[in-house]
């Protein structure tokens, strides 16, 4: 955390090591199929109250726990014109190469495509990562793993629905008023 | 042991970000010009470099 309250959070990341490592998983102590690295960084809000993500990338990686496999990016407002939640596949895709070929664009990779995820209210979050890796027998869960990925992914759809129900309060009294319930409009309401 | 026993926190001052954004850029071998190029690009020279402009352009103050 620094003076202006922003933070990065992601596994032994520090002033000394500010990009982090990625986390070998494993739960028997065994070498690592996969790797997973996460950066969230905050902020606060416009509202200068609540610590918000403004960035947040999770890579899978490879048993050497370097080379990438996947990666889900959100960026808030990004520099570029490419969608704020995206993925990169990363590794070589015969497929996706002769596409970037064929529309003139050799010198990219298809790591470098932004594939489109969600949007920022409904991009996946890390437990959709995890879940992902268990799903798939890429890794060996805990016992109670569900519960658990459960509980982190349902404070997070309660979060970003709170969020969309701000950025959309007239919808979401209309969804409300037609289940039954009585929403009044506040006094001061622009809309 | 509770689930939060584990995080480590660290309180950075002002020198503190600084350090911690040389680091950042040491390791992707770039400016922080370079990266703020890239990122308007959407095409990073290096995976590391794609990192590295996460943390930094959360630090720094935009220079472009």
């Amino acid at each position: 955390m620094d003076p202006h309250d922003r933070e990065v959070i992601g596994y032994k990341v520090g002033k000394n090591n500010p990009l982090g490592e990625a986390i070998p998983l494993t739960t028997s102590g065994s070498q690592a199929p996969l790797h997973l690295d996460f950066l969230h960084t905050l902020d606060l809000d416009d509202s200068g109250e609540f610590l918000t993500t403004d960035r947040s990338t999770y890579t899978l990686r490879a048993d050497d726990a370097s080379t990438p496999i996947v990666t889900y990016d959100f960026v808030r407002e990004p520099p570029n014109p490419y969608p704020e939640a995206h993925i990169h596949l990363h590794g070589q895709s015969e497929t996706l190469q002769r596409m970037l070929d064929s529309c003139g664009l050799a010198e990219r990779k298809p790591a470098d495509l932004h594939i489109p995820v969600g949007g920022r209210r409904f991009r996946p979050c890390l437990e959709d990562i995890i879940e992902f890796c268990i799903l798939e027998e890429l890794v060996t869960p805990r016992p109670g793993w569900k519960d658990a990925l459960e509980r982190g992914r349902h404070e997070y759809h309660e979060r970003q629905l709170r969020a969309a129900v701000r950025r959309f309060p007239a919808q979401a009294a209309e969804v409300l008023t037609n289940e039954g319930w009585q929403v009044t409009r506040p006094p001061d309401d622009p809309s | 042991m509770s689930d939060y026993d584990d995080i480590h926190l660290e309180l950075l001052d002002e020198s503190d970000v600084r350090e911690a954004i040389d680091n950042a850029l040491a390791a992707a071998e770039c400016t922080w010009e370079q990266l703020q190029e890239q990122a308007e690009a959407g095409r990073f020279s290096s995976e590391i470099a794609r990192r590295a402009w996460f943390v930094v352009s959360s630090l720094a103050a935009p220079t472009r």
